[in-house]
């Protein structure tokens, strides 16, 4: 056997078979977009906000931003609901949140704009609307393992796809009357994964949910650091926030006009007195 | 006349804590805050106020009562001021669970208007009159807020807080608990006097 068929036609065997079969890349990207929904068909998105006047403790809805893809297959509205009820349980153990609806997705049309928030707010009787959107953006690239495909049996045992998937999660709170953004957190993640050709489409859609799980973690934890931020600006700028709290939540020892004139006719009695050297 | 010393210092921490919002977040009563163990709320959220209307009222209010009692001496006026401030915090607290925050000296200045008129009652006839008509207008004007849940009167200015009477209540009736024990002390000692002095005089 010469030097040639020993090395060059297996290296040309791989080559081809590379050609074929790795240095695939595949993408996919879903996203729903806040500005899409709140501000459709239009090229400048321009609202002009009122001063919020938050009466607390405030009613807060949670709801997914309709997405214009047909990625709503894939995220289904249980996961929705999961996903919400973990950033609800977040919100629950502050005091001035008095209560937490999670709006299912048939309750925001696409392009709603702030028509559709001012339904919600009526049907569910909230003050303000967490609404959420992701970017999540998947990758599929063949490895190396990928040349055993010509196996046949080796597209269903080995792994030779290589997934990965980006997203951004992001929260934006808005006050509905006022249509003012209070303040946004957002949370990402990143996840590796392998899958056989056979399952890739499978372990696309579970790494898509767990990473959007993640992202929702992380999102929980910016939410805290914004909420502060939140509290420090709305008392640095009072003029941009109001803070009215609703009947039982702030109480103050106030006196009325009558005690006033009763304080005032036992203390300038007494200095009557006083001043005539009757004490 | 001689500077009231306590109610000085109400009045200038009061000023001090409206003016400061830092200060005032430090001293208000927040009802998880307590929870968490900041407990000096209970006697500091009395110096808190809503408003500079809320705040002008309600010093003008305490500032006159504590005047006339540090001028007339009548006693204990400090321990007053400790027992009603920390009282009033815990019976809300206990009472109103709905109430997260809580600020404002009027529980303090009705209770020390109250006292004053109790101790009144034994001087001259015509500030006997006067302090008569207080210790029997002031339960009645209470009763009625706690009836009506509101003041009697309107409120003058914007009010960005829901009046609690029961302050008004609780700094009454440790103001009248604190004036009876006082009084019984004296009369006890007064006796106790007259007897050591009879026993003296008869051998």
């Amino acid at each position: 056997m010469d030097f040639s068929r020993a090395f060059v036609v297996p290296l040309a065997l791989v080559a081809v078979i590379s050609s074929v079969s790795g240095c695939v890349a595949v993408s996919r990207h879903h996203s729903s977009s806040v500005v899409q929904y709140l501000y459709p068909e239009q090229k400048e998105p321009v609202e002009t906000p009122a001063i919020p006047v938050l009466s607390l403790p405030l009613k807060v809805g949670i709801a997914f931003v309709p997405d214009a893809s047909d990625w709503q297959n894939n995220l289904t509205e249980r996961d929705k609901m999961d996903l919400m009820k973990e950033v609800s349980a977040h919100f629950k153990k502050y005091e001035f949140v008095k209560s937490i609806e999670l709006i299912p997705s048939a309750y925001l049309t696409q392009n709603g704009s702030f028509g559709n928030l001012d339904q919600i707010r009526t049907m569910f009787g909230i003050d303000v609307i967490a609404l959420l959107s992701y970017d999540q953006t998947q990758f599929t690239d063949e490895g190396l393992a990928s040349i055993t495909y010509w196996t046949l049996i080796g597209a269903y045992i080995i792994p030779g796809e290589k997934n990965d998937t980006h997203t951004m999660m992001d929260a934006a709170v808005y006050d509905i009357k006022s249509r003012k953004m209070l303040f946004r957190a957002p949370g990402i993640s990143h996840i590796k994964s392998k899958a056989t050709p056979i399952n890739v489409t499978e372990q696309l859609r579970m790494d898509g949910l767990d990473s959007l799980k993640e992202a929702s973690q992380d999102l929980v934890r910016s939410l805290d650091e914004q909420l502060a931020l939140f509290k420090e600006k709305v008392k640095d700028t009072p003029q941009d926030y109001q803070i009215v709290p609703k009947p039982g939540y702030s109480g103050g020892g106030s006196l009325d006009g009558l005690f006033i004139v009763l304080f005032s006719i036992l203390g300038g009695y007494w200095l009557w007195q006083k001043r005539n050297g009757k004490v | 006349m001689r500077i009231p010393k306590v109610t000085c210092l109400i009045l200038v921490v009061s000023a001090i804590s409206s003016i400061s919002p830092q200060i005032a977040s430090v001293f208000i009563f927040d009802r998880s805050a307590i929870l968490k163990g900041e407990v000096w709320r209970i006697l500091t959220c009395h110096f808190v106020h809503f408003s500079n209307l809320h705040l002008v009222y309600n010093l003008f209010a305490f500032g006159i009562a504590g005047w006339i009692i540090e001028n007339k001496d009548y006693r204990h006026f400090g321990q007053l001021c400790i027992l009603m401030a920390s009282l009033i915090s815990i019976s809300l607290f206990i009472l109103e669970p709905d109430v997260s925050y809580y600020g404002g000296l009027s529980g303090m200045a009705c209770g020390s208007i109250y006292y004053c008129a109790l101790w009144g009652t034994s001087e001259n006839r015509s500030w006997r009159t006067i302090c008569m008509l207080v210790i029997f207008i002031v339960p009645i004007k209470i009763a009625a807020e706690i009836c009506n849940s509101a003041s009697v009167l309107p409120y003058w200015g914007q009010q960005t807080f829901v009046p609690m009477p029961t302050s008004h209540l609780i700094g009454t009736v440790v103001a009248t608990l604190h004036y009876l024990i006082d009084k019984y002390k004296q009369t006890a000692q007064a006796n106790r006097s007259t007897r050591q002095q009879e026993a003296w005089r008869f051998g």
